[in-house]
């Protein structure tokens, strides 16, 4: 096998003023990670929920099935009611994410307003929206993309899969509260912390344990609590390229003598 | 590449609780590489208000595709390959061509952490470099910027956007040959007006 050339940036015989630029250039620049893991969250929960309850009640049968259709008729009705009464304001998630000081400014992503009621039963009919691939993309992953048409042909069976009981739910609930506490940050960090607290708990082994104990990290330093450095050096050293690492960098650094 | 893959793909072996769903990695994913797209879709030549788009939309089709699978590819050049092809399709959509490179957006950032005097020069550095990426056609500025800037291997690149070795390392000598030639050029005009004046307005 050939070995690499020695990059331009190594090179010795490289002119010194393209050496620097290009050591300027490899250093990049900042994107808000956090804020575009929200939003990337948010496609998810909407693109997912249905895909997964798909899959774990797709074998059912039998008597189950006519169980399912009563409960499925049930649910319609409920739903029905719910889209004939008054629409109850959606919580601007976004919004919060985007009161937040952001982390860079250079790039910081849009998050989308997600409504903060997510039903726990999601009715057969709809599917929640998968984004489109571009045109050009594989056919590997288009294919994956759709999976609509296998669950119509599944019919009745797959009305019980509107029962939304698996794993799903509790990364969705803990993305709602992370979202939650999240927004605090830079406007009411005692409740910040009293969220990510409470979120630690909660969700000893959700996913964000890195977002959770960051969010009560910067809320300590918000708060300028004396126990904030401690528990921050100790964030950094368990995440130092975590998604609030360059936040609690900064805020240790602004607050050093 | 560990705890980057699809959990389908590394069951457990030691009798550890089972696998969390996909999206769980589809984050964990987001979280260690989101950074890396947002710069390589920069450097393609990709405006400010684009960027965010298109990192969603990577990391989407990446999670359709079922996640990193380890194999000669990184993590990094597997992304840039789904990159290069949502850019593809977003400039077709916007009819904008890669002349129109937000040169704001790259040396903006320069503004947050240093003092005026290097500020200046580091942002008329990542100028002179954004505007001879932009002499490059893409396949060669794709492989440019994964091998001198991103520091990836040949070997990656070469999986990572499903082309042979050799066709990385003849992309990389034009791209070299095309890249320096245009950034000596920059050099000896000195520098421009602010990057501001330089956009490409619609």
């Amino acid at each position: 096998m050939t070995a690499d050339p020695l990059r331009l940036l190594q090179d010795p015989a490289t002119a010194a003023v393209l050496r620097r630029d290009l050591g300027a250039a490899a250093r990049g620049v900042p994107y808000d990670v956090g804020a575009g893991l929200a939003r990337f969250e948010a496609s998810l929960s909407q693109g997912t929920g249905v895909a997964t309850t798909s899959a774990r009640f797709g074998g059912v049968s039998g008597p189950l099935a006519v169980g399912g259709l009563l409960l499925a008729g049930g649910l319609a009705a409920a739903l029905a009611w719910a889209l004939a009464a008054p629409e109850p304001a959606p919580v601007q998630l976004g919004q919060e994410l985007a009161a937040a000081p952001a982390l860079h400014s250079p790039m910081v992503p849009m998050v989308p307003v997600v409504p903060d009621v997510v039903p726990d039963v999601v009715p057969d009919g709809p599917v929640m929206p998968v984004p489109d691939e571009p045109a050009e993309l594989g056919a590997d992953a288009v294919a994956t993309s759709r999976p609509v048409k296998s669950r119509r042909l599944n019919g009745a069976r797959n009305e019980v899969s509107a029962v939304k009981v698996d794993a799903s739910a509790d990364y969705l609930r803990e993305a709602r509260s992370l979202n939650a506490a999240r927004g605090q940050l830079g406007q009411d960090a005692a409740k910040a912390l009293a969220l990510a607290e409470a979120g630690i708990a909660e969700f000893k082994d959700g996913t964000f344990a890195q977002e959770w104990e960051g969010i009560a990290v910067v809320a300590l330093l918000e708060l300028g609590d004396e126990s904030a450095r401690a528990r921050a050096e100790s964030f950094l050293q368990r995440y130092p390229s975590g998604t609030y690492a360059p936040r609690i960098r900064q805020a240790l650094d602004e607050g050093a003598p | 590449m560990k705890g980057l893959t699809d959990s389908r793909h590394t069951p457990p072996e030691d009798g550890t609780p089972p696998a969390p769903p996909l999206h769980l990695d589809a984050a964990k994913l987001f979280r260690e590489h989101a950074n890396f797209v947002a710069n390589f879709v920069v450097r393609l030549g990709m405006r400010r208000e684009e960027v965010d788009d298109i990192v969603q939309e990577v990391f989407l089709v990446a999670h359709r595709r079922g996640g990193f699978i380890p194999g000669a590819a990184r993590p990094t050049t597997w992304l840039a390959e789904i990159a290069l092809r949502v850019t593809s399709a977003t400039r077709r959509r916007l009819r904008r061509s890669r002349e129109d490179a937000d040169v704001q957006t790259v040396t903006g950032a320069v503004a947050q952490t240093r003092g005026p005097g290097e500020q200046a020069e580091t942002a008329e550095a990542l100028r002179r470099v954004q505007q001879a990426l932009e002499v490059l056609d893409e396949p060669k500025r794709a492989v440019f910027i994964l091998f001198e800037l991103e520091g990836e291997s040949c070997e990656s690149i070469a999986a990572g956007l499903n082309i042979p070795v050799g066709t990385v390392y003849s992309r990389l000598h034009k791209a070299r040959k095309l890249f320096m030639e245009a950034h000596s050029r920059l050099v000896g005009a000195g520098p421009k007006l602010p990057a501001s004046s330089q956009m490409v307005t619609q």
